[in-house]
């Protein structure tokens, strides 16, 4: 009130009234024909000086004006400009009971006054139908505007049931004391302007904070929503999120509408108002929507009921990200400080989106990364499970081959033995046919036993168990006692049989037994699938290994074929020889058995022409 | 038929120059459940001359009947058994003073590294595969009874 306390000082020494007519020129001082009294802002002013706040300074000034010039009732409406209306009737005197709240500029006699700037005098009620309501008695009325400073502030309406309450010079001397009520509710709309400048910077720091704070971006846009409608007081606030591949405006927050309501607005890019400020990147006001020829082509641009609309670019970084708007229910001019409030809004908004679009992309960056580390822990576990399972069936498989071996053996040990007991007449003579077929037997339940000794041992190399007794061993013994072997193996068949054996071969780090199982393989193999020709057995020095190959010229092999020759129960098929009988495990084993010993074993064959195994044992 | 197998015994190749007249008089010890495999023992040692089998099919049965046994030459033993298994009785049969220095075999048709690595650690004499290889178990049995320690696992 200090302010109010010195506009009152400086008007009283500025000593009076400085345009009036002649009376109040000589004396200073304008005395009502009625209440004889003096109507002077010098009094006015030291009555008003212990007023502090505006509706009671207005309330004191009315009823000294009441008093002073016998009017009755004196009524003050203040202006509203972001309504666009006259409000907050103060009344001395007689009550009015049918007095407009809100007058609406441009209508009746006081919203006419208002918007003419010029005072009206009525002198006689009776003649004047459109002034309404009118207090009983009442004679004349006069309607003036306050204004200060080009400033329209409110509309003061006086009523008299005395006509010389109002003659000319009564409304100069009156207009005179109301310049300095326009002046004190100028400084007071003034002050109260910076109140709200003060407020909506708190908000606007506030806003700031949020954003600092890294509210949830819904979160943040509804609240500069929420702010851009409360600041700027008007029915609705909504923001727009552009769309860049289908050019449409979408909302993603608003305030003051429903949400069926917000979701029907949609605007396109350069169509209606909201659309030609994102087009456009500029601002722009509509009074009244309904007319404004910007809005007239889209209907889904404003919700049903609003007038007039103030809309701002949402930009950010010469981006466009989207609109804010407000929309009134009233008919209102948004003024450019509002203009300015909103823009720095969207601005917020702005921020927010472009956030929200990077903490959309983070988020779904995030999402792909989880994925993709749940993708791996599936995998990992995959592999685990697979691994655990791998163990768990290896487990079950040496398990089952023990068992296997077990089983079988025991019913062997008898097929085979008393086989033999019986064969070699241990359980009475026996004919030679009778021989011939027990050695069938015989023969068969060694076959099943070989079979199983060689799953066992396959099992032991798989399981890395296959314990080798290395020693140093020479060569030429082993390949002696598998060549009589194979003299044996091929005494019906007209095979010539070779042995060459380097001289200068060392002892070799080998375990002897293994090996010699090895080459007794490869020759009972070449035994089997030659029938005529040659069986070779040879073996050399070559580089740091020795290398022992057995040759022949027996029916060879088809290419296709060569692979298999190693692989587990892979037994070639091939229709070209006769009497096949293995396990289809001697090759594989003996690889790996050789492989045991650091060599390597390979094969060469040609159909009808012959086969040749070699193997590499280190010297 | 056993008299008949022993009555039709003639020496193979390996037991060719063993004098039968030694191994008569040997008692060997069978702890074997599977009757079928008994027979087939005793049909063996059979063709080597050995006509003393003691056979129990478990612990059970050869307990209360060892202090009536004459003097063991041979223990062979079933490692799978009912009840208390082959190593148990090894244990059992060391402590013995009637088996002091009498040679002790696992006979059994677990074959694979750890079973027979096992038998090493317990203190076997020796180990006979299942099935018998018939053309090496007389020079087996000889060795054994010779004091050799026979590791046959194939």
């Amino acid at each position: 009130m200090n302010t109010i306390s010195q506009l009152l000082t400086k008007l009283r020494l500025r000593g009076g009234p400085q345009t009036a007519d002649q009376s109040i020129r000589a004396t200073g001082q304008y005395l009502s024909p009625v209440t004889e009294q003096p109507i002077s802002v010098s009094d006015l002013a030291l009555h008003l000086a212990n007023q502090t706040d505006t509706p009671s300074l207005l309330r004191e000034a009315a009823e000294w004006l009441r008093n002073r010039a016998a009017l009755d009732p004196v009524i003050i409406y203040l202006h509203e400009p972001a309504a666009n209306r006259l409000a907050q009737p103060i009344i001395v005197g007689t009550p009015l009971p049918d007095l407009p709240e809100t007058i609406r500029l441009g209508f009746t006699i006081p919203g006419e006054v208002a918007v003419n700037r010029k005072a009206y005098f009525v002198e006689s009620v009776r003649l004047e139908q459109r002034l309404n309501p009118v207090p009983n008695g009442a004679v004349s009325a006069y309607i003036t505007p306050l204004i200060h400073n080009a400033t329209l502030l409110g509309v003061a309406m006086m009523f008299t049931n005395r006509a010389a309450a109002l003659s000319e010079p009564a409304r100069t001397a009156i207009d005179r004391v109301l310049t300095l009520v326009s002046a004190l509710l100028y400084t007071s709309s003034q002050l109260m302007n910076s109140q709200q400048a003060i407020n909506r910077f708190a908000r606007m720091q506030s806003l700031a904070g949020d954003l600092v704070e890294r509210l949830s971006s819904q979160a943040l846009l509804q609240r500069i929503t929420d702010a851009a409608r409360e600041m700027l007081d008007t029915t609705m606030s909504v923001l727009l999120e552009g769309n860049q591949f289908d050019g449409v405006l979408r909302p993603v927050a608003w305030s003051g509408i429903t949400d069926d309501a917000a979701k029907m607005i949609q605007v396109r890019l350069r169509e209606d108002l909201k659309g030609l400020v994102a087009w456009a990147r500029q601002p722009a006001r509509s009074p009244d929507l309904r007319v404004d020829q910007r809005t007239t082509l889209s209907r889904d641009s404003f919700v049903a009921g609003m007038v007039s609309e103030l809309a701002v670019p949402v930009v950010y970084r010469g981006e466009l990200y989207g609109v804010l708007a407000v929309e009134t229910e009233t008919h209102r001019h948004f003024t450019d400080e509002e203009m300015t409030l909103l823009e720095s809004l969207a601005a917020h908004a702005g921020i927010a989106l472009r956030n929200a679009q990077l903490f959309e992309t983070l988020a779904e960056r995030n999402k792909q990364l989880e994925k993709a580390n749940a993708d791996l822990t599936i995998s990992r576990q995959q592999a685990e499970n697979a691994r655990a399972t791998a163990v768990q069936a290896n487990r079950l498989k040496t398990e089952f081959i023990n068992n296997m071996s077990h089983e079988l053996r025991t019913p062997l040990n008898a097929v085979i033995n008393f086989t033999r007991l019986v064969s070699e007449g241990h359980a009475g003579p026996v004919t030679d046919q009778q021989k011939q077929f027990l050695g069938y037997v015989s023969d068969g339940g060694s076959h099943l036993l070989g079979l199983i000794n060689d799953i066992l041992d396959l099992a032991k190399i798989e399981a890395g168990k296959m314990e080798l007794r290395r020693e140093p061993t020479p060569l030429e013994p082993i390949i002696k006692g598998v060549m009589s072997t194979l003299v044996g193996l091929t005494r019906d068949k007209h095979i010539i049989l070779h042995s060459e054996v380097a001289p200068d071969l060392p002892d070799l780090f080998i375990d002897g037994r293994r090996i010699r199982q090895v080459l007794l393989n490869l020759v009972s193999n070449a035994a089997k699938f030659t029938d005529e020709g040659s069986i070779t057995l040879t073996a050399a020095r070559q580089g740091s290994f020795v290398i022992v190959s057995v040759r022949d010229t027996g029916v060879g092999i088809r290419p296709e074929d060569l692979p298999k020759v190693f692989e587990e129960f892979k037994q070639v098929d091939n229709s070209l020889q006769e009497n096949a009988s293995g396990t289809g495990l001697g090759m594989p084993i003996s690889k790996r058995f050789v492989q045991l010993h650091g060599g390597d074993m390979w094969i060469e064959g040609q159909i009808n022409v012959g086969t040749t195994v070699s193997f590499s044992l280190p010297l | 038929m056993l008299g008949q197998l022993l009555a039709s015994a003639s020496p193979c190749e390996d037991t060719v120059t063993y004098d039968q007249h030694d191994m008569s008089g040997i008692h060997v010890l069978l702890i074997e459940d599977e009757p079928l495999n008994v027979t087939l023992t005793r049909a063996m040692l059979g063709t080597l001359g050995i006509h003393h089998l003691h056979a129990f099919a478990s612990w059970r049965e050869l307990a209360p009947k060892l202090d009536g046994l004459p003097k063991i030459g041979l223990v062979l033993l079933d490692l799978r058994l009912p009840g208390v298994d082959g190593y148990q009785i090894l244990e059992k049969l060391r402590v013995l003073p009637a088996f002091d220095g009498v040679p002790i075999v696992a006979m059994t048709a677990q074959v694979m590294p750890d079973d027979v690595a096992r038998c090493e650690a317990a203190g076997f004499d020796g180990f006979l595969a299942k099935p018998l290889n018939y053309d090496r178990f007389p020079g087996n049995i000889r060795g054994l009874l010779s004091g050799q320690n026979i590791w046959d696992s194939r």
